[in-house]
């Protein structure tokens, strides 16, 4: 899978050619230029190669996310598969298919599939799309290949939300969802203050970072307090949590997740534009028609808003949000158009990956998500860095 | 014709005022140079005719259309901005850097029409092979003519250029300053650049404007601004000022004072 991966890194190749045409004739090419009729006639086949060359990229693009979405699909049929009950492979999809057939099917089985382990994939391709995506914009809106929700200090702002609930029993909203009002009420504020600060004080986007490694240490601390005089029940809650957990979904938080989900993803996708604008700083931004400001408010709260949503539900999962924009990069560029896409799905396919091997490889034992996806992602993360040839990786 | 119309433009920051008391009229498609020392106010008169910086009083008019009133759209429509140099975080190509000067005419879909456009400037340019590469890798010189595409394709009656020739080599400088001529003659584009370089003003510009502490000294034809008196007055400098080939250069001599920072 490595190497097929390596066919679609972006081109750089022309660079000879060009020095070598550019030597020629700049004069006479500077003589005929600006003229009407100048496209079509100097043509030649020189310059229809590198149109070509841009179709055949652009294709190239198109074709990757293809594959990767057929990628998800293909795993996500795999992993609905297996699991620490043997059921068989028929059996599987008959149980999924008795949802839109006439089929009856019932008993443990169809529990196992249809409530544990479907909303178990449905949680990691949405958590995974959406901290792929939310990664991406932030990293745009910031000019910062590091920032991410964990880097801008929001997910540890949601660790300190369990704890209080879990510990002190203090939430927002009380009863069964008390943890998760939590979660998102602290992440939306930690996501409220990097956002003023950068558009109230004018912070540069390193002061940012600094400002949301400082929340993190700041809520980690708060965090461990807690830990520090919690009981054994409240220490497993907080735990399981904070290692990131996709078994604590369910289908009755599915609806909830899936209107945040729409909403905020396409607002987000039509910002594509705006979005590769921004990357060139806010002086260029600005001279071509962006309100810079705007942008990165709006991207920003609704960024955060998915975010904090996917994190409540499924505790922290830090490396997907930071790396999977990174990976998206190397394969499809920097234009948001494709880059936005490749992220969510990358980001998808990753965190389902990991979250499978998780489940299976110690056989009866499942390890947490959290915990996996970085055990995973990071080799892989490496192995793109290193075979890169560029110095800089993003 | 006026095509830019700044009445006692005031700009500072906190501590300091950069533009006092601003005032010209810059007519269609004329190649005006600002000249100045550095911290003269060039780069913070082309930023606020574009609104990346906003005046604290006075007015320009674009066309006649008071800057204010205007969206940041509509200005970018008709204002385009090559800055220096420009240096990205993530790594673009070259066709993706000048597709970003159509913005202002587009909304999320790029038509052919916009590819198209953006084909032609960098065949005009001879840059159409690099379309494909990463900006970063290219040369200076390059660079700088990518940034003028990007301006290019953004289809606007002027152009501001604030120091495009200060890090190229002379081959490069005078290539910028022919593309930029030509703007003007053959699509009477109005051109406003900064420049440190007096000769390639001289030869280039219709009109030389020459700042010092943020106010216009002298304006006119290159003739009458670059005079021995006046470079001795704004940069402290002796200059020998003579003509070859009906174009005007300037030698510098030696320093006058120990130092021009205000």
């Amino acid at each position: 899978m490595l190497y097929w991966f390596s066919g679609f890194l972006p081109p750089y190749p022309l660079l000879s050619r060009t020095a070598v045409k550019i030597m020629q004739n700049p004069f006479k090419k500077q003589s005929d230029s600006h003229k009407p009729d100048d496209t079509g006639g100097s043509g030649g086949t020189d310059n229809s190669q590198v149109r070509e060359d841009y179709q055949r990229h652009v294709g190239r693009k198109l074709l990757f996310l293809s594959y990767m979405l057929l990628l998800v699909t293909l795993f996500a049929a795999f992993i609905v598969t297996i699991g620490p009950l043997d059921i068989s492979v028929p059996d599987v999809y008959k149980i999924l298919l008795a949802k839109i057939l006439p089929i009856s099917v019932e008993g443990l089985p169809t529990q196992i599939v249809w409530n544990i382990r479907m909303p178990r994939i449905v949680a990691g391709i949405m958590a995974g799309f959406g901290l792929g995506i939310c990664g991406c914009v932030m990293q745009a809106v910031l000019k910062n290949p590091l920032a991410s929700p964990f880097t801008l200090g929001i997910s540890s702002g949601a660790n300190f939300g369990v704890a209080i609930a879990a510990v002190l029993g203090l939430g927002v909203i009380g009863g069964p969802y008390m943890v998760i009002g939590n979660a998102f009420l602290f992440a939306m504020l930690c996501a409220l203050f990097i956002i003023a600060l950068a558009n109230f004080k004018g912070a540069t986007s390193e002061t940012l970072i600094l400002a949301g490694i400082a929340m993190n240490y700041l809520f980690g601390s708060l965090s461990d307090l807690f830990r520090y005089f919690a009981t054994d029940e409240q220490l497993r809650v907080m735990i399981s949590w904070g290692m990131g957990d996709l078994s604590a979904f369910t289908w009755n938080n599915f609806l909830l997740l899936l209107v945040i989900f729409v909403f905020c993803t396409p607002l987000l996708y039509l910002k594509a534009n705006d979005l590769n604008i921004m990357t060139i700083g806010d002086e260029n931004a600005k001279s071509l028609g962006i309100d810079t400001n705007r942008v990165r408010m709006s991207s920003m709260l609704l960024a955060s808003l998915l975010v904090a949503t996917i994190v409540c539900f499924t505790g922290t999962i830090a490396f997907i949000g930071l790396v999977a924009p990174h990976m998206a990069r190397m394969m499809v560029g920097s234009d948001h158009k494709y880059l936005f896409p490749a992220a969510g799905i990358l980001g998808a396919l990753l965190l389902i990956s990991a979250d499978a091997t998780g489940l299976y490889i110690l056989g009866s034992t499942i390890i947490p998500t959290g915990i996996m996806t970085s055990l995973i992602g990071v080799p892989f993360f490496m192995y793109l860095i290193l075979k890169r040839k560029r110095k800089e990786f993003w | 014709m006026v095509k830019i119309k700044i009445k006692d433009l005031c700009f500072g920051y906190a501590s300091t005022q950069i533009l006092e008391n601003v005032s010209i009229d810059i007519h269609k498609s004329s190649f005006v140079s600002i000249v100045g020392p550095n911290g003269a106010g060039k780069s913070t008169m082309l930023k606020c005719l574009n609104k990346i910086l906003t005046p604290d009083s006075g007015e320009i008019h674009i066309d006649g259309r008071n800057l204010r009133h205007l969206k940041r759209m509509e200005v970018a429509r008709n204002l385009a901005y090559v800055p220096q140099s420009s240096n990205r975080i993530f790594p673009t190509t070259v066709f993706e850097t000048v597709l970003m000067g159509r913005r202002p005419h587009l909304g999320w879909f790029i038509n052919e029409n916009d590819k198209e456009k953006v084909w032609q400037v960098l065949d005009e340019l001879g840059i159409e092979d690099l379309a494909l590469s990463s900006f970063d890798e290219l040369s200076g010189g390059q660079q700088q003519k990518i940034l003028i595409a990007r301006a290019l394709v953004q289809d606007t009656g002027i152009i501001l250029l604030d120091e495009p020739t200060s890090n190229l080599d002379i081959w490069h400088q005078l290539d910028v300053m022919e593309i930029v001529k030509k703007l003007v003659n053959n699509r009477n584009v109005t051109a406003l650049m900064a420049v440190h370089d007096l000769n390639l003003a001289s030869k280039y510009s219709d009109q030389i404007l020459m700042m010092k502490d943020g106010q216009i000294v002298s304006a006119g034809k290159p003739a009458s601004v670059l005079t021995s008196e006046n470079i001795a007055n704004v940069y402290g400098v002796e200059a020998h000022v003579h003509t070859h080939a009906e174009t005007l250069y300037v030698m510098p001599l030696k320093q006058l004072v120990m130092s021009i920072d205000a």
